[in-house]
């Protein structure tokens, strides 16, 4: 009797409840606000009359300036301050945007900015299969009125559009282009390796590495603790760096006006809105002895392009007349019993051939190379006389009893630099 | 008391279902937006998608992508989409090479039972772990994937060759899932099989009988190059081959007896279609 009381209550309460929600979904669906939210991105995309300026940091290191001008067809039309050609002649081709997980920013067809993602080698240096670590597949992560922040969907490189002036034109980018080849340049040229910056009542010990696209400053006396390395990309009057550079309350993200004078060794900069200035000088600033034994650790080779520089000449030994010449290596531990070697490489880099020897590195970081074991090549049918006075040259200086003072310019970017002579240094990355 | 109260539960729990129908007559209204992305993407039609469609959607209902689509391709691979100036003239090659021969000899309803469903383009190889590079691939016997679109131009007979022995390659796998690989084919090469094929040149495996190094991956990789060695490189170098390995000849006649047999079970005279193809390659890198 009393389940069936209990059962004629539950049923009452079933009854009650079963039609209390009648009211339908009031809100818009997924998808229509989706489908709002990309076009609102895309008219944003194509709505600006001048283009977007956009820095690409690819998740290998350095940074690339770029200017896109975006159409309501799904066109896009670029140029990239990768090469002279890029930074003069646009290249039109496909954009779309997709709702994947993240709406999400596609450069859909073969442009400038694939040049970096490419993974052949040979189109723009990286890792066979992996190229440069960079993404033409973007989420669209922050956006304001005047610029848009995403992040790449395969290797997470950083991309930021800034809408682009007036005064942002078509020849912007051969505009970065030069400023980097006329101005930056100069970097390379100075009599020493050292560059003092002081600004703000600090000094630094600062480099600015072509290659990579990366600057490092290295605190001096009272600073001495900031070490700060960071990509940057190039602007028409100077750097944007890819992270701020932050002393205490201040953050510093352009480095601008520089005005260097290679002859005297001295020159001004911005940096963000301070004055900031530069001394070439023969004495090292600062050392970080642990610099050499991790560049000795870090990475199984390094590879530099461009060979010696003395006295701000590149490649002073002239290696690059040697017919297919394709950079230096030097592989630590190339052999099992610690033997390392520098390789000059040739005939488009399939041939090597160069010094084999021990490092020694000692308490104050400084990398010695001793022992020449003798010279080592792959083809040694294919080694000319030329090539081997070359070798031989170079295998002077590099076996130098002083040694090199190593420094971390950007990630798995090292310098040496000559203990004897800071006019004598070489760049790896 | 002693009621027997089962059947009023019965009762009670038969009304309550038929409240269940009864009680809630809504209207239920499906979204008119479609879902995003279902169906594919738009975009806003350009002369390369106007080509395709005209060419191979509305005869054939092939889709060719080549406007990049993550999901297409191996997700954890580094791969680029191709330029678009190498679109078309890949595609009139394909069709001169390889849809073209197969009309003429097997007629116009061949390629629309055996059909390829999908072309994808990819600007670059793929890179693999071992060191090779990805070419082409084919899938559930309806989707090619193309591979260096880039590096193509019509002009180089060698890169034209290339590209149309990895599809001729890949449309032959879709055959041997119509129609099995000969059972006679096993065996004539079966001690040479191995994941290692990398580790060995083309000029070693014509000399264990196998006419390429892929081929030495396994029989049905050994299946499809012989045919599309015969087709695309050409009867000349099959036989050259033959010549440079004068003690592999019975197995290499007897793979292109078993190759031309078995085109018969679809009706195709072999040595038709390779007088096809050949003039082909030659109308393309010649124009």
């Amino acid at each position: 009797m009393k389940r069936l009381i209990y059962s004629i209550v539950l049923f009452i309460c079933c009854s009650l409840t079963a039609c209390q929600t009648k009211n339908d979904f009031k809100g818009l669906r997924p998808d229509v606000k989706l489908q709002e939210q990309l076009d609102a991105y895309s008219e944003q995309l194509s709505a600006a009359e001048n283009g977007w300026i956009a820095y690409l940091f690819p998740k290998s290191g350095g940074g690339y300036t770029f200017k896109m001008k975006f159409n309501t067809e799904n066109r896009v039309n670029m140029y990239a301050d990768l090469n002279a050609n890029t930074a003069s002649t646009a290249m039109e081709s496909s954009y779309r945007l997709k709702a994947t997980q993240v709406p999400s920013l596609f450069f859909d067809t073969y442009t400038y900015m694939h040049l970096l993602s490419d993974p052949n080698p040979q189109v723009a240096g990286g890792i066979a299969g992996k190229g440069r670590y960079a993404d033409f597949e973007f989420s669209i992560l922050k956006v304001s009125q005047d610029s848009i922040q995403l992040k790449g969907n395969l290797n997470g490189s950083e991309l930021l559009l800034v809408r682009a002036t007036a005064q942002q034109g078509d020849e912007f980018i051969q505009q970065v282009y030069h400023y980097n080849q006329q101005h930056l340049s100069k970097f390379d040229q100075f009599n020493y390796y050292y560059n003092k910056v002081s600004f703000g009542g600090h000094s630094f010990q600062f480099t600015l590495n072509r290659q990579l696209h990366t600057v490092s400053f290295r605190g001096i006396g009272a600073q001495d603790s900031i070490r700060f390395i960071s990509e940057f990309a190039v602007t028409a009057n100077g750097i944007q760096l890819k992270t701020p550079f932050q002393i205490g309350p201040s953050s510093y993200q352009t480095l601008t006006n520089f005005n260097l004078n290679t002859p005297l060794g001295a020159g001004t900069f911005l940096i963000g809105t301070e004055n900031a200035e530069l001394k070439n000088q023969a004495a090292p600033l600062s050392r970080y002895p642990m610099d050499a034994t991790h560049m000795y650790i870090a990475k199984y080779q390094y590879y530099s392009p461009t060979g010696f520089f003395y006295k701000g000449v590149e490649d002073v030994l002239h290696l690059q007349d040697i017919k297919g010449y394709a950079g230096l290596q030097f592989i630590p531990r190339r052999y099992i019993d610690g033997t390392d070697v520098f390789y000059l490489l040739y005939n488009n880099g399939q041939n090597y051939f160069g010094p084999g020897f021990k490092t020694q590195i000692d308490a104050q970081g400084v990398m010695r190379f001793t022992n020449l074991l003798g010279y080592d090549a792959n083809n040694a049918s294919t080694v000319t006389d030329e090539l081997y006075n070359k070798v031989q040259q170079m295998t002077q200086q590099i076996l130098r009893p002083e040694g090199f003072y190593v420094y971390r310019t950007a990630t798995t970017g090292y310098d040496l630099v000559s203990v004897a002579d800071s006019q004598l240094w070489i760049r790896f990355n | 008391m002693n009621i027997n109260y089962i059947p009023v539960l019965r009762l009670l729990l038969l009304l309550w279902i038929s409240q269940l129908f009864l009680a809630c007559s809504k209207n239920e209204q499906l979204p008119e937006q479609p879902i995003i992305g279902l169906g594919g993407d738009d975009w806003s039609r350009s002369a390369i998608d106007d080509y395709l469609f005209e060419n191979f959607v509305l005869p054939y209902n092939i889709e060719v992508k080549y406007k990049w689509d993550p999901y297409e391709v191996n997700y954890n691979k580094t791969l680029v989409p191709p330029m678009e100036s190498k679109v078309i003239p890949v595609m009139e090659t394909v069709k001169a090479i390889w849809m073209a021969p197969y009309e003429k000899v097997a007629g116009d309803d061949f390629l629309r039972k055996y059909q390829i469903l999908k072309y994808v383009l990819v600007g670059s190889p793929e890179y693999q772990e071992n060191g090779t590079i990805v070419l082409g691939t084919a899938e559930g016997g309806n989707k090619i994937t193309l591979f260096v679109i880039n590096y193509f131009a019509k002009k180089n007979r060698q890169e034209v060759i290339r590209m149309m022995h990895t599809i001729h390659h890949e449309f032959a796998h879709i055959l041997h899932q119509h129609i099995a690989i000969p059972q006679e084919w096993r065996g004539l090469s079966s001690q040479w099989y191995t994941a290692t094929w990398f580790n060995t040149n083309n000029a070693q495996a014509n000399a264990q009988g196998l006419i390429t190094a892929y081929a030495k991956s396994s029989e049905k990789e050994d299946f499809v190059e012989t045919i599309s060695t015969l087709l695309v490189e050409g009867q000349e170098a099959y036989d050259q081959v033959i010549e440079d390995n004068p003690e592999q000849e019975l197995t290499f006649r007897r793979k292109e007896e078993l190759v031309v047999q078995y085109y018969k079970d679809f009706g195709i005279d072999f040595r038709q279609l390779q007088a096809e193809v050949k003039a082909g390659i030659n109308k393309i890198t010649q124009d």
